[in-house]
């Protein structure tokens, strides 16, 4: 198989079929983070499309201060990170999702309107797994994203942090933070 | 130890990314201590939750469609810089190398006159435009200009007037064989570019009559077909491309586009059509090679349809009881 160097370094002369192979090697990846960010099909495409279109102008500066594929997931991260829905596309809010006021802090849009009571998604649902990804969406950007990479993806620590251009510190407290939540949230469901 | 480093080495332990000594001392805390005890096994109980709750991987239709349409705007990213490449390049070479003192005067002469033009000519020219207000479109029309891109400026001003710009780009006629070079090119361009899929049918159906078994083709047609193949939207238009590229001398870009097709087209009658070639390929006595032998072992074990994985099955055993 050929290496990565070598195709990036024909993609560079502009070789497309080299770019395609690349291409083809680390997508699928791509993909599975911005679904499991987004947790919507329409906006794991955009992401899908906005990383590689900036892989693909990027690529020519490229000058192997890192591994591709570590330089390829910083950017996926940031777009994830960094996406905002299409006005007019996508605009209905969940109630559940979170109105994010910086890293740490957030509130969900049902807190906003009704109080403490819990939505009905909430109140009917018995899958465990709903629970978890309502949960999961309601966790600031940086902590969700540290938090998929980790519980999905099955990144180390490391990893993560190259790929979130942060400290080991950083995502230990990303990760920690955001399990607290979630087993705070998740409590009811574990009582019941 | 305090409740910082409990939950520190509690979340490592769990990621399995703590040290041997760090273990052992996390091990022996839990030993001496209930209430810890009690604490990591509920930790633990959410994490086995949390990591058996990972969704479902994409699948492979969403890949292909974000694949194909990644390529498609690579490919408009390329044509609109290479024009703006090529402009750039012209205008440099004109002017600051080759005649750059000839083409300064001509171009001061040219402005000169434009301005002269600017200021002098007639306020109301006769053809298009009746008072600055109203567009004599019927004249327009018989001219035989195209009106396209219609942008509104304003939506009203104060008199409620509504100013528009438009592009009025009168079409070139050529006549020719559909055999000569031109229009074979002509053609491969409106492949690529058009966006009317009955458009870019016409123009793979004459680009279809002029080829011959097994002719040299035209570079630049075959690597329209090529793209069509690969990123047309249109079912129809990628079967057709398809079917004139079966007739053009096997190699490997051919190889690679039909086993591309196999791999990765949505539509199950294009990758039965690719089977096909393949199987064609072997009848015509050309050698599959392990690429091929790949492709074909992979769709058995990986394709939707009942028929693609018994063709491919088939044209393996086939190939292997030859060797």
């Amino acid at each position: 198989m050929i290496q990565d160097f070598e195709l990036i370094k024909q993609a560079q002369k502009g070789n497309m079929a080299s770019f395609e192979e690349l291409l083809y090697r680390y997508d699928k990846q791509v993909l599975n983070i911005a679904t499991s960010f987004r947790n919507n099909e329409e906006d794991a495409k955009d992401i899908y499309q906005e990383v590689f279109m900036r892989v693909y102008k990027g690529l020519k500066n490229f000058q192997f201060k890192s591994e591709f594929s570590t330089w390829l997931y910083r950017i996926t991260t940031n777009v994830c990170i960094s996406f905002k829905r299409r006005e007019g596309k996508h605009n209905i809010d969940s109630l559940d999702r979170e109105i994010r006021i910086d890293d740490e802090d957030g509130g969900k849009v049902s807190d906003f309107i009704a109080g403490d009571e819990i939505t009905d998604n909430q109140a009917v649902g018995s899958d465990l797994s709903v629970h978890i990804k309502d949960a999961v969406d309601t966790l600031p950007e940086k902590q969700k994203m540290a938090f998929i990479l980790k519980y999905y993806e099955g990144y180390k620590i490391k990893e993560i942090a190259q790929m979130m251009q942060c400290s080991d510190g950083t995502i230990k407290r990303y990760l920690f933070t955001a399990t607290n939540k979630m087993r705070d949230q998740l409590k009811h469901v574990f009582e019941n | 130890m305090n409740q910082e480093r409990f939950t520190e080495l509690a979340h490592l332990y769990l990621y399995e990314e703590i040290s041997d000594s760090k273990k052992i001392e996390f091990e022996n805390y839990l030993l001496e201590n209930d209430e810890a005890h009690k604490e990591f096994e509920s930790l633990q109980q959410l994490h086995s939750a949390l990591v058996t709750s990972s969704p479902n991987k994409v699948n492979e239709r969403i890949l292909t469609e974000s694949r194909q349409t990644l390529l498609r705007n690579i490919k408009n990213l390329e044509e609109k810089e290479s024009w703006f490449v090529r402009f750039g390049l012209l205008l440099k070479e004109t002017f600051f190398f080759k005649y750059r003192f000839a083409f300064g005067g001509i171009a001061t002469l040219a402005v000169g006159m434009f301005m002269g033009y600017l200021l002098f000519a007639p306020s109301n020219p006769e053809n298009i435009f009746e008072d600055g207000k109203q567009i004599d479109i019927e004249r327009l029309e018989q001219s035989g200009i195209d009106i396209s891109d219609i942008r509104f400026r304003n939506q009203f001003d104060q008199e409620g007037a509504i100013e528009v710009t438009f592009n009025a780009v009168k079409p070139i006629t050529y006549k020719g064989l559909a055999n000569d070079e031109v229009m074979q090119r002509l053609f491969a361009a409106a492949l690529v570019n058009s966006e009317n899929p009955g458009t870019r049918l016409k123009s793979i159906n004459k680009i279809k009559q002029q080829s011959k078994e097994n002719f040299t083709p035209d570079p630049e047609i075959k690597s329209a077909l090529l793209t069509a193949l690969k990123v047309d939207e249109n079912p129809g238009v990628r079967r057709e491309a398809l079917n004139v590229l079966k007739k053009y001398p096997f190699d490997v870009e051919i190889r690679d586009i039909f086993l591309f097709v196999l791999e990765s087209d949505p539509n199950s009658g294009l990758r039965v059509a690719a089977i096909n070639a393949l199987v064609d390929l072997k009848q015509q006595g050309k050698s599959i090679d392990d690429e091929i032998k790949y492709v074909l072992n992979k769709q058995i074990q990986e394709d939707e349809n009942e028929f693609i994985k018994i063709r491919a099955a088939t044209l393996l055993q086939e190939v292997t009881e030859n060797e």
